[in-house]
């Protein structure tokens, strides 16, 4: 479409003046009026879809949680598509909800999303990463506030991970809660080692012999773990590994994170009796030696 | 904040009605107008907006600096110093590491090991729109095109203005200065077009290329050599519609916002996909910065002025610094070479000029448009593979003919016939719905976008991607 000069606006009314007010109003109202109502009209997103397939006895794996959780499964998919045996034996679920957390409840409530994933997937295992956009407000699932830096915020938001644990675990499935790898910004990794060791010790009280604590990916196996955008792929060539908004991963860094994953899932499903060892020739052997 | 979101929608609500109470009185709406521009850029990164105001300033100095002088060698000095601090900037936060991982690789590959070390800063939003603004500017002062205003609010109004700050269009500064001078003639608000611009751009975007994206391309790229060769295909033409539908939405949103606010923005997209040679898909994709990289890189660099050689080397230079433009990686850079290359192919083949089409016959022009549409869409595929290892799987996969199955799902391919009807639709449909509206009712000039973005927000899938170019 050209804009050609001379086309007026031609709202019909009096002068410029009323005109330029006519549109104003016209779009302000509109603009308003949604600002107001839309959020109750978004639509939930269909998942589901994507976790479709047959109903058959396939190990299935669900990835539920933030935006991280979705390099996780990228990464794993990868690796199962990569094997024909994995790939027939195992079947995996995307549920990520990006931009999610658990301190909205107004927009994704994640003990109650946890048990839909549950009903529509029926997972044998889930990987679970949440936590990335947690630094705000919360509103549980009763829609009750609590504001960001409040006295009892970290109580609120122990209480809300609880819930979503307990959920989680109900559902029978094989949880692994993965930490969240080092971010770029100072202020993102004092709230994530928060976090993370928030996570481990609520998961540990709970004392569920099906949930798991998985520390998060680290480029460097020993030392203080940092932020790094670009570091050595699988090939040991330098390669960016992490996305320019300084949390998330590139596709190599999903591998590597996949890599370090990968062991930690076949390890949890073989202690629930679902052994893959006839597919795993070579790959976990490779896994762990890249650990 | 992106634009089909809430809080753009809340945003806009404010800054709308107060940009036209203060028309009257210039200098506070462009004050106001700055702030909210400020505030937009804020939402990412407040810190950024530094980056914002010191570009600003930097350029209104360096531009009374070229002006100062009369004398043609210092002038140009000037520029090269005030050029190449924009470009050291741009390179600092968008380049280092790219560079400083391909030498280190280098060296390893002949057996050194060579640690220069990265350098761990966010990549400021926009930084490459936002340059080719302050180059604009300076370079145009150079040239006389336009004297440096005295006006410091003026050039933060230019470079900062929200609908282009982010992903473009690229508009020019003597363009867009020439609109800062007085109040906006209200009359000139093309009301029916640029809703229809904000209308159709929020559909292309929200539902037709997020849903291509989530819904098929990003699946096909995630591992190409796990797909079928069709699938492949499919999934190479699905990213052709996919980027084009999410650029030129947003474009058109940035357009229409303008004009709503009463400034003139140029048109950045015009059927790129009817392009019968790549020279003319050039006039139609992401126009201004092709202008841009015509006026401010190819002619400088001697144009077509210095023989047939020295032509191709500048074709093949722009292309290349245009590919790299859009990102630190070797994929930007191959795309931009391969799109070189064609254009100098072209000029070999005679191939060029605005009347190419006309002194072709039909049968040559069909063909033309069926070789330069396959061309565009395989050079997509190094643009939106994210490593050498992607692409290269890719194109082996693809070609290889291993199956002919398809995971198209009858859903997706709708959104394909959606894509591909923005193409097809007649220019003239359009501009009778917006000349209907036009003339429609107040009441009904307010229940068609309300009704439109509501339509939008129900069939739209959760959250809403990023536009792609949000990282250039």
């Amino acid at each position: 479409m050209v804009f050609r000069s001379g086309w007026g606006s031609g709202i019909g009314m009096g002068d410029r003046w009323r005109r330029a007010f006519g549109a104003a109003s016209a779009l302000g109202v509109a603009c308003l009026v949604l600002s107001l109502f839309l959020p109750a009209f978004s639509t939930p997103c269909l998942a589901a879809a994507a976790a479709g397939g047959d109903a058959t006895s396939k190990i299935r794996i669900a990835f539920a949680g933030d935006s991280i959780v979705d390099n996780y499964w990228s990464g794993i998919e990868r690796i199962v598509d990569g094997n024909a045996c994995l790939k027939n034996t195992i079947e995996l679920g995307r549920f990520a909800r990006n931009g999610t957390g658990l301190t909205r409840g107004d927009r994704v409530y994640w003990p109650r999303e946890i048990r839909r994933i549950d009903d529509v997937f029926k997972p044998t295992l889930s990987v679970v990463s949440i936590g990335l956009n947690d630094r705000q407000f919360i509103v549980d699932g009763t829609g009750a506030r609590t504001a960001w830096g409040a006295p009892d915020w970290t109580d609120k938001y122990r209480h809300e991970l609880d819930e979503f644990l307990k959920a989680a675990v109900a559902t029978k499935a094989v949880v692994l809660m993965v930490g969240m790898p080092a971010m770029r910004e100072a202020i993102d990794n004092t709230d994530i080692d928060g976090k993370n060791a928030m996570f481990a010790a609520a998961i540990a009280a709970l004392g569920d012999p099906n949930l798991h604590y998985v520390e998060p990916w680290r480029l460097h196996a020993d030392g203080a773990e940092t932020f790094a955008s670009y570091g050595p792929d699988k090939s040991g060539r330098l390669v960016q590994i992490r996305t320019p908004d300084g949390q998330h991963f590139t596709v190599a860094g999903e591998d590597l994170a996949a890599g370090y994953l990968f062991p930690k899932i076949v390890e949890a499903l073989d202690a629930a009796g679902k052994n893959l060892d006839q597919c795993l020739t070579n790959l976990t052997k490779q896994s762990k030696d890249e650990q | 904040m992106l634009f089909p979101t809430i809080g753009f929608a809340v945003f806009f609500a404010v800054v709308f009605p107060v940009t036209w109470l203060l028309n009257a009185h210039n200098t506070w709406k462009k004050v106001f107008l700055v702030a909210a521009s400020y505030y937009f850029y804020a939402a990412w990164r407040p810190e950024f907006t530094l980056l914002l105001l010191v570009s600003s300033v930097f350029n209104y100095g360096a531009a009374f600096a070229i002006d100062h002088f009369k004398d043609r060698a210092q002038r140009l000095t000037v520029l090269w110093l005030a050029v190449a601090a924009n470009l050291g900037l741009l390179g600092y936060f968008k380049y280092y590491n790219f560079f400083a991982a391909s030498l280190m690789n280098a060296f390893a590959a002949i057996g050194m090991k060579v640690d220069i070390g990265f350098i761990e800063v966010a990549l400021p939003i926009a930084i490459s729109f936002l340059t080719f603004h302050a180059l604009s500017y300076i370079i145009d002062v150079y040239r006389r095109v336009i004297k440096p205003t005295t006006s410091l609010l003026d050039i933060m109004f230019y470079i900062g203005f929200f609908p282009h700050l982010i992903a473009g269009p690229i508009v020019r500064a003597n363009k867009f200065l020439a609109q800062t001078i007085g109040p906006r003639d209200p009359a000139n608000i093309r009301l029916g077009q640029s809703v229809f611009l904000i209308l159709g751009g929020l559909f292309k975007k929200v539902i037709i290329a997020n849903y291509l994206s989530t819904g098929f391309v990003d699946g096909v790229f995630r591992d190409p050599t796990a797909n079928s060769s069709l699938d492949l295909i499919f999934g190479m033409y699905g990213y052709a519609l996919e980027i084009y539908c999410d650029f030129s939405a947003y474009t058109d949103i940035a357009i229409g916002i303008a004009n709503l606010l009463g400034y003139e923005f140029p048109q950045n997209f015009n059927y790129p996909y009817r392009a019968t040679s790549v020279q003319d898909f050039w006039r139609r994709w992401h126009m201004s910065l092709s202008s841009w990289l015509r006026d401010y890189l190819y002619i400088p660099l001697g144009g077509s002025k210095f023989g047939t050689l020295a032509t191709y080397r500048n074709i093949m230079i722009t292309m290349a610094l245009g590919g790299l433009w859009h990102g630190a990686s070797w994929a930007f850079l191959i795309w931009g070479c391969l799109h070189g290359s064609a254009l100098v192919i072209e000029r070999m083949l005679g191939i060029t000029g605005d009347h190419a089409d006309a002194k072709r016959g039909t049968l040559a022009t069909a063909v033309g448009w069926l070789v330069t549409t396959q061309f565009v869409c395989l050079a997509w595929v190094f643009f939106r593979a994210p490593s050498t290892d992607a692409w290269l799987g890719y194109f082996a996969t693809m070609f290889s003919g291993r199956s002919w199955s398809t995971s198209v799902t009858p859903f997706v391919a709708v959104i394909f016939v959606l894509g591909a009807l923005s193409h097809i639709l007649p220019p003239r449909w359009f501009e009778t719905l917006e000349k209907r509206y036009d003339e429609a009712p107040l009441a009904m000039k307010v229940l068609v976008p309300f009704v439109v973005i509501y339509l939008i927000s129900v069939a739209a899938p959760a959250g809403i991607a990023p536009f792609i170019y949000f990282q250039f």
